[in-house]
């Protein structure tokens, strides 16, 4: 807050992540920096008051959602962690 | 001379009739301080309309101005041309002084003097406030809007001899103009001054955002929401997508999440995302994300990729995975970013929900309701930190029963021994 004046944006051009690994890799390598213009643009013409379409709700948030797989790369090296370790301790 | 006969005839003509919208348009001073400050801060405009439309009226207030510098005595010439219909002489002083103070804002911030500019722009809302009527309530956000962005205006100089911030200044004549439209007694709501209300609450939440004095904005929402204020529905709706940003980010601020997400979404499924306003859009977006990850409300990751929050990704798919890693990871590459947005408390606590599905897959590999807290103390030291003990682990358990992520009790023999039924109960709302 309060530091939005500027508005110098040096976002690399958004890439298309493939996976999560690109993903964090390219973040910790590269250290963005962003100030942006933090102001909300007044709206000067009248808007209409559209009903939102539910559809594009549901395109946009996942809300139904709970872990219940065990099969993903994360879970299966976390039961691999587990059953290494706890076999070492008995 | 042709110009500025043309311009205090319309403004004549629209008093007159009453035309609060065109009224609105011939006080505007939006054009020319928004074009100054974006060369100032070398920025372009980000909408091509906008530009052109600006630039024309650029253009003709140029012409005008080129006419009051030559003009001897200003105050006389609009004594002679200001005859609005229907108004009294002290509604036709003031209507004069408004103009004039106007036309000065003008020439001074043609000339770079935005000192000036402010002071002169200042006179003329308090000659405007003398006359402010229901009908021209447009002017009066229009007012107070350009008072804003002056204010923005004359801070981005650096001036030697004012040292005062014009934000302060400028919240003190929007009190002024708040005041004008609350005192207002009377009883049919649509028929008050209170309708100009929000849209001169909307620049005070801009301007204590930016002094960081939020709890000044409690007060005036506390008048607003009131019942002698008109329904918040009422107000024009560009106004109300405004103002319940604000009040959001406000309530996020506080930790009231349910109402903070219920602001921010509204505003957001009410924005356009269309020209400029997919800039407010992402902005909304920006605030309103954490608020739904508190509720396990996933944005899928197309909306963050369309709207460049990219931050975000790696956040999300920690906490689905229950990947402490991961989110530990995301949260310090981006710590400068979130910090910065006022957002990085507000995601730190969403840890523990990334615990919660963590030891969640935890049972799920265990296969059985009796989990050893070994297996905790394991998962923890692999993932996140390699000094966790087992009171560490049951620490974070008992945190997590405590606060309804998990129901079960911790045996310091056996474990940590889940309930039978529903023992990681859904912690949203669907």
């Amino acid at each position: 807050m309060g530091k939005g004046d500027t508005s110098i944006t040096t976002t690399k051009p958004n890439k298309k992540f493939d996976t999560l690994d690109d993903l964090s890799k390219t973040q910790a390598k590269e250290e963005i920096e962003i100030i942006e213009d933090d102001e909300f643009e007044e709206f000067e013409d009248n808007i209409e008051n559209q009903n939102e379409d539910q559809d594009t709700v549901k395109a946009q948030w996942e809300d139904d959602w709970d872990t219940e797989q065990i099969d993903d790369e994360f879970s299966q090296q976390l039961r691999q962690e587990i059953e290494t370790n706890s076999a070492m301790k008995q | 001379m042709a110009d500025l006969n043309t311009y205090l005839n319309q403004i004549n003509d629209c008093v007159t009739k009453e035309h609060g919208k065109v009224f609105a348009e011939l006080i505007s001073l939006s054009e020319v301080i928004t074009i100054t400050t974006y060369q100032q801060q070398k920025q372009s405009f980000s909408n091509k309309i906008q530009e052109t439309k600006y630039n024309s009226k650029l253009l003709q207030l140029k012409k005008i101005d080129q006419i009051v510098r030559k003009t001897a005595d200003l105050d006389s010439l609009l004594q002679n041309k200001i005859h609005p219909h229907g108004t009294n002489e002290t509604q036709r002083e003031s209507y004069c002084d408004m103009i004039a103070s106007r036309l000065r804002a003008i020439t001074s911030i043609f000339d770079s003097n935005y000192d000036d500019a402010f002071n002169y722009l200042s006179e003329s809302i308090t000659a405007f406030i003398k006359v402010f009527e229901v009908w021209s309530s447009q002017a009066m956000w229009k007012f107070t809007y350009d008072i804003r962005i002056m204010a923005k205006l004359a801070n981005t100089v650096e001036s030697a001899e004012k040292k005062a911030d014009y934000y302060e200044e400028a919240s003190r004549i929007l009190n002024r103009c708040f005041q004008a439209s609350s005192t207002d007694r009377t009883t049919d709501l649509s028929q008050s001054k209170k309708k100009a209300a929000m849209g001169i609450v909307n620049q005070m939440f801009h301007i204590y955002f930016k002094l960081n004095n939020l709890k000044l904005c409690k007060n005036v929402i506390k008048a607003m929401e009131s019942p002698l204020y008109p329904a918040l529905e009422s107000y024009p709706l560009g106004q109300l997508i405004t103002y319940r940003f604000f009040v959001g980010r406000l309530a996020a601020f506080d930790g009231n999440t349910q109402k903070a997400q219920q602001d921010l979404l509204f505003s957001f499924n009410k924005c356009p995302s269309t020209g400029s306003s997919a800039k407010n859009k992402r902005l909304i977006l920006l605030y309103l994300i954490p608020m739904q990850l508190s509720l396990c409300r996933f944005p899928k990751k197309e909306l963050l990729l369309q709207y460049g929050l990219n931050q975000f990704v790696g956040i999300v798919e920690a906490m689905k995975t229950g990947n402490i890693k991961l989110f530990n990871q995301c949260l310090s590459t981006n710590q400068n970013y979130f910090i910065q947005k006022g957002i990085y408390l507000i995601l730190e606590k969403l840890k523990n929900i990334v615990y919660r599905n963590l030891f969640k897959k935890i049972y799920l590999l265990n296969h059985n309701s009796r989990v050893p807290i070994q297996n905790f103390v394991i998962a923890l030291k692999w993932a996140e930190n390699d000094t966790v003990d087992i009171d560490e682990a049951e620490c974070i358990i008992s945190n997590l029963i405590y606060n309804g992520y998990i129901k079960g009790y911790v045996c310091h023999k056996v474990g940590l021994i889940l309930s039978p039924k529903d023992p990681f109960p859904q912690i949203w709302k669907s």
